[in-house]
């Protein structure tokens, strides 16, 4: 009936479409009212007759659940009603009737959200053939993801010549043109894994170079309309210098947490040759600098040489430090939806980090460069200069000065509270879990991620294995029996990933997420996001039965833990449990009474008032976030029961993770939302993803900061700083150095004061009220700025020099 | 004549595929409690479907209602575990979606694109919203809905009168609206609903309803700083026949007369005291139909704030204040610094002449209070200076 159906359609609409412009654009059967038109594209959903084979389509909706995997997810609005909606072509034919003659076919690929992830676990295989020619014929390896998606457009600085509509909507589909010759009346589509959004079948290239001109006319406007964004006016400047003006541009110094946009113009106070900044012995110190060019500058290009101090002493650039180009990339959303609602986080700034390479310049528009260096724990106090060099092709057009004044103490990182990320693994979608990815690579990469947090310092302080695609173990038994068992294979990534874990680690402990330990291990006692033992069919006894070997399995695994050891293991058994209701917190509660049962440590995140009131008098340590929220009394609830308090999700700027984390004195800070991007996407360079993506990928798949992240270790060090303040206090007491002490009263007097003005509730700093379920929040423009960061920093460091002169 | 029948039958068709919702002759007492009589003429839907995986078998009941000018719904939701009702948040457009609450989703404009939410908690805590064509949510926009929620035995129940004027039924043309209903408990995370989804403006049930197309409120300006400001409305008649419209802004008694098809700028003086809660009304009626309601609550700005760039300063750096003042400033802002012993060491007087200013003042001292005064009210900070690294 369906053929005979089909070919009724394609007999009529043979006659019909005689000599006219075939338009179509495909989606899901519910969409977003009045989001099925386009210019005069009829929407096509899989429905169609003209469809054949296995297909899921997606269509835009504004209120989805928030999710990497939905098809429908959420996120920012697209900017037309063609990126709206898609179908993801699994294994299809596609039969459109036309007319006999050549054919200039025009095929939009790709989408909006989540790109090739869409099916990349099931298959690694794209295809298109377009009436028996080939045009997409591709296998999804780890290096394509790098360089098609990961990096598409990577080289790409800016230019104020590219309008915002050119520079984040165009790249988001790919086009293929393809001239076919049509001799039955229908043209032909195969597709494998095609993310199919629109079609259009012209009778001559003219007719196609009209039509796409109409196209990026309406989308345009249909763009413009949902994104009013526009530029702001370029800022004012002194006028230049004599040598600004031979050279051709101006230098200036700026700070990590300094917003730079095109239009951006530095004060006169920031205009300099020479960059200055301070650091102690074994801290990471960035330089950040830029110019404005006052004419167009062809290939870019900047050299730093090593830095000379007193008595001859060097700090080598190349080995102590990494010279980064930045290029601009728009804000982009703040929530985990992705969603663009104010437009100002439209405003392209200079942020992620490249390679240093030739960049052409066009007056006006400032370039960025960040060094960022390690001193020495050995290094000689006092003042360091570098040398910098600017290039056009290979020709010198300028020089400035770095300086970096080495202070006489060292950043004290002994007892100090442990920063975090999420583990690689959880919540990405990195393009290991494509299906028949390279499982070595898949290795390498999550050693490469504790190596990465361990060169700035960072704590890995998460148990992620490899994954569930390259076991450390298994549960080996009947059901209700299982233990905790290794082949050999499984023995030997065992034992590679503790390994990485103890030379890189850079942890006191280690936290085991409980659910993550059971999936990657495939115990069966973790399965579609329930334990086992809480099936509400289940008797008492079987449930006990069940929970006694996931627990059985743990225990074996912590003490697998400790033979190699790692001694500190603490069992993450509830997660943000306010998020299920009271069922949920109830549960929570249960499993870390069962963990203590067994002598096990208890860890957990909250994030609401339920599991506020009920988790301090159980669980050892206890982090939250503000949604909690945080207060006095919760922090002294926890350490009444002899708990620890941490902070879980508190924000990712240089304040929360500075000197806001250091008032709540907790013995850790854990920060999901870095690794909350979809990385496969085909877009991660724009905004329309949320961005937190403080890591970038390389091309060679390792990692790269931005200077969100290379800030968020300043936030760190600021931290630092205090610690050391207080630890130089402590040691200075139990030196025996008077309480009166000018330098002991200073440092005493400081502590009281900062703990004073810091508002322990973090929901003060934030610009407007956030939903804390997860993630961070824009802090409000306040006394904690950069300005501000420093000169409390070099006040710090008196007090510390102080007070390890006292006696 | 078979034409005609066709069209007959279509036009039918058409207005019997839409439902009707019951006008009240009498209003409901809007004071939570179930037992009204006059709920037994309005619509009644005793079962709400499960959205998602069901995480509870407690049930919801819905009435619902009108008359001329308000929207009536009743709600009655079973609760599994009253005592611990999710009911934390007290504060109007506060976080109310995270407790046990009930929502009411209209379309009314009936274009099926743009619509309004009100949601109610199980204490009557209101958070409401207008949701727009492109789903981007205004949480400015209030209905002014009257709700009252109570705490049963096994159960809450909700009650509210919507005021329709707040709604957007002035650009309606085709008579009809969307409605649906959802109740959340949020303790135990189970999510119900009637009518159609939550926020999915396309499966909303259509009703027919007596439109009140025509008068609007096109835009307005309202200042929500502490002082004395100015509020304009600008009211539009969409029709060609003249309208007058009479009521009330606040306190002050108005009468609007509207000229086909053009707009009415009406100006009202306020004055917003800082720090306190403050709400502002417009209702205006045409005869007894009331076309325009227009409703504010906010807590007016503080008078000043500041705050230095930094309160730690290099020495022989200029002091840099950020200032924000509440309101067009009218008087000068005092600046004093004083020794921590109390004594003035330098005071001056500065003429600010928009809402914020950085004030780039000389600091000599090693350690001041700056105190900053503007109309009786202070702001202060401690600032220090220190030889810097670069000195």
């Amino acid at each position: 009936m369906q053929k005979y159906l089909l070919l009724v359609v394609l007999a009529a609409a043979s006659v019909l479409l005689q000599g006219k412009e075939v338009k179509l654009f495909f989606g899901a059967e519910k969409f977003r009212p009045h989001s099925n038109k386009f210019l005069d594209f009829t929407y096509t959903t899989p429905k169609s007759p003209l469809f054949k084979g296995k297909m899921r389509p997606w269509s835009y909706n504004p209120h989805g659940g928030p999710s990497y995997h939905s098809q429908g997810s959420n996120g920012s609005l697209p900017a037309d009603t063609m990126h709206e909606h898609g179908i993801l072509c699994q294994d299809t034919t596609l039969t459109i009737p036309c007319s006999n003659g050549e054919k200039y076919l025009t095929i939009w690929v790709g989408d909006w959200f989540t790109g090739v992830f869409r099916f990349s676990t099931v298959s690694n295989i794209i295809k298109l053939e377009a009436h028996g020619k080939k045009i997409i014929d591709e296998k999804l390896t780890t290096q394509l993801l790098y360089k098609k998606y990961w990096l598409k457009n990577e080289s790409y600085v800016f230019s104020v010549k590219d309008d915002i509509w050119t520079r984040l909507v165009k790249p988001v589909l790919d086009l293929y043109r393809v001239k076919v010759k049509v001799t039955d009346g229908k043209l032909t589509l195969k597709m494998t894994n095609l993310l199919l959004t629109a079609l259009v079948i012209s009778d001559t290239v003219q007719e196609q170079n009209a039509m796409l001109k109409e196209v990026e006319k309406e989308s345009r406007r249909q763009f413009a309309e949902r994104y009013p964004w526009k530029p702001q006016k370029n800022q004012s400047m002194p006028s230049p210098d004599a040598v600004s003006r031979a050279r051709g541009f101006v230098v200036f110094q700026s700070h990590g947490d300094e917003v730079i946009n095109p239009w951006t113009r530095p004060r006169k106070n920031a205009i300099r040759d020479t960059i200055r900044a301070f650091a102690a012995k074994d801290e990471q110190e960035m330089l950040r600098f830029g110019i404005i060019p006052l004419k167009e500058i062809k290939a870019l290009t900047v050299k730093v040489g090593d830095f000379k101090g007193p008595n001859q002493s060097k700090i080598v650039t190349s080995a102590c430090g990494d010279l980064w180009r930045e290029r601009y990339k728009e804000r982009g959303s703040e929530s985990m939806s992705g969603k663009i609602v104010e437009m100002w986080r439209l405003n392209p700034m200079s942020y992620v980090f490249q390679e240093m390479a030739p960049q052409d310049c066009e007056p006006g528009t400032p370039r960025m460069f960040t060094l960022d260096m390690r001193v020495p724990a050995d290094a000689r106090p006092g003042n360091y200069f570098a040398p910098v060099q600017f290039f056009s092709g290979k020709k010198l057009i300028g020089t400035a000065k770095l300086q970096l004044k080495v202070l006489p103490f060292a950043l004290n990182y002994k007892n100090a509270a442990q920063f975090n990320f999420q583990i690689l693994q959880n919540g990405t979608q990195w393009p290991d879990y494509c299906k028949g990815y390279d499982k070595a690579e898949n290795c390498r990469k999550v050693i490469d991620f504790l190596k990465f947090n361990k060169k700035y310092r960072f704590n890995n302080n998460y148990f992620a294995g490899y994954g569930s695609g390259v076991r450390i173990g298994h549960a080996s038994g009947s059901a209700g029996k299982k233990n905790f068992a290794q082949t050999e294979k499984e023995k030997k990534y065992f034992k590679e990933y503790v390994d990485a874990l103890k030379a890189h680690g850079n942890m006191d402990f280690l936290v085991i997420p409980t659910h993550v330990f059971h999936w990657y291990i495939g115990s069966g006692c973790y399965r579609n996001y329930i334990y086992s033992f809480y099936n509400p069919n289940m008797s008492p006894q079987k449930k006990k039965e069940c929970m006694d070997e996931a627990y059985r399995i743990m225990k074996q695994f912590e003490d697998l833990l400790r033979a190699n050891g790692i001694k500190k293991i603490y069992w993450y058994l509830s997660g943000e449990p306010d998020n299920y209701g009271l069922p949920g917190v109830k549960a929570g509660l249960e499993r870390a009474v069962e963990a203590k049962k067994r002598g096990m440590t208890t860890f957990s995140t909250i994030n609401g008032p339920l599991a506020r009131n009920m988790y301090p008098p159980v669980y050892d340590f206890l982090l939250a976030n503000f949604g909690t929220p945080i207060s006095q009394a919760l922090i002294d609830d926890v350490r009444k029961h002899g708990g620890q308090f941490g902070a879980h999700n508190t924000g990712d700027s240089r304040f929360q993770a500075g000197f806001h984390f250091w008032r709540m004195h907790a013995f850790s800070k854990h920060q999901e939302t870095p690794f909350y991007v979809k990385f496969l996407a085909p877009f991660i360079y724009l905004p329309w993803n949320y961005n937190t993506a403080i890591c970038y990928p390389t091309a060679q798949g390792h990692l790269r900061p931005t200077l969100l992240f290379l800030n968020y270790r300043e936030g760190r060090d600021d931290y630092l700083y205090m610690h050391t303040l207080e630890t130089a206090l402590k040691k200075a007491h139990a030196r025996g150095v008077k309480a009166s002490d000018p330098a002991v009263l200073q440092a005493e007097r400081f502590i009281k004061d900062m703990d004073s003005k810091i508002n322990l509730d973090a929901r003060y700093y934030h610009v407007k009220q956030v939903d804390a379920v997860e993630g961070t929040a824009a802090v409000k423009n306040t006394e904690w700025n950069s300005v501000s960061f420093e000169r409390h920093r070099w006040l710090i460091g008196e007090y510390i020099t102080a007070l390890e002169k006292a006696r | 004549m078979k034409k005609s029948l066709l069209l007959l039958l279509l036009l039918s068709a058409f207005v019997l595929c839409c439902r009707e919702i019951p006008y009240l002759a009498t209003a409901p007492v809007i004071d939570g409690s179930p037992g009204d009589a006059v709920w037994k003429k309005a619509a009644y839907i005793p079962r709400f479907n499960s959205y998602g995986e069901e995480k509870s078998h407690c049930q919801a009941k819905v009435w619902y209602g009108y008359d001329r000018n308000f929207f009536y719904v009743l709600f009655l939701c079973e609760h599994g575990d009253v005592k611990n009702i999710a009911a934390s948040y007290t504060e109007h457009d506060d976080k109310v979606y995270f407790d046990d609450e009930v929502e009411v989703f209209i379309d009314s404009s009936g274009r099926r694109q743009d619509y309004h939410q009100i949601l109610v908690n199980a204490k009557g805590v209101v958070f409401d919203q207008y949701v727009d064509k492109n789903g981007r949510t205004q949480i400015g926009w209030n209905s002014d809905v009257k709700a009252v929620g109570k705490i049963l035995k096994d159960s809450y129940c909700v009650e509210m009168a919507i005021p329709l004027a707040s709604l957007n039924f002035a650009e309606n043309t085709s008579g009809q609206m969307g409605l649906a209903f959802s109740r959340v408990l949020n303790y135990c995370k189970d999510q119900k609903f009637v009518l159609g989804e939550f926020h999915r403006i396309g499966t909303w049930t259509r009703f027919n309803f007596p439109v009140r197309h025509g008068v609007r409120l096109e835009k307005f300006t309202m200042p929500t700083y502490g002082g004395k400001h100015k509020v304009e409305f600008f009211i539009q008649n969409l029709t060609s026949k003249a309208r007058k419209l009479e009521g009330f802004f606040d306190k002050e008694k108005v009468t609007c007369f509207l000229p086909p098809k053009q707009t009415k700028r009406l100006v009202f003086n306020v004055h917003h005291k800082v720090g306190e809660k403050t709400s502002h009304r417009l209702s205006l009626k045409e005869g007894e139909q009331e076309l325009i309601r227009f409703y504010r609550l906010f807590k007016p700005a503080d008078l000043l704030t500041a705050f230095p760039v930094s309160s730690v300063i290099y020495k022989g750096e200029k002091l840099q204040l950020k200032v924000h003042i509440g309101e067009k400033p009218e008087s000068a802002l005092q600046v004093e610094y004083l020794s921590l012993e109390g004594k003035t060491l330098w005071q001056k007087k500065f003429k600010i002449k928009g809402r914020t200013a950085t004030l780039s003042l000389p600091f000599d001292h090693p350690e001041a209070k700056v105190i900053l005064s503007y109309k009786g009210v202070s702001s202060s900070m401690i600032i220090r200076s220190v030889k810097g690294p670069w000195q």
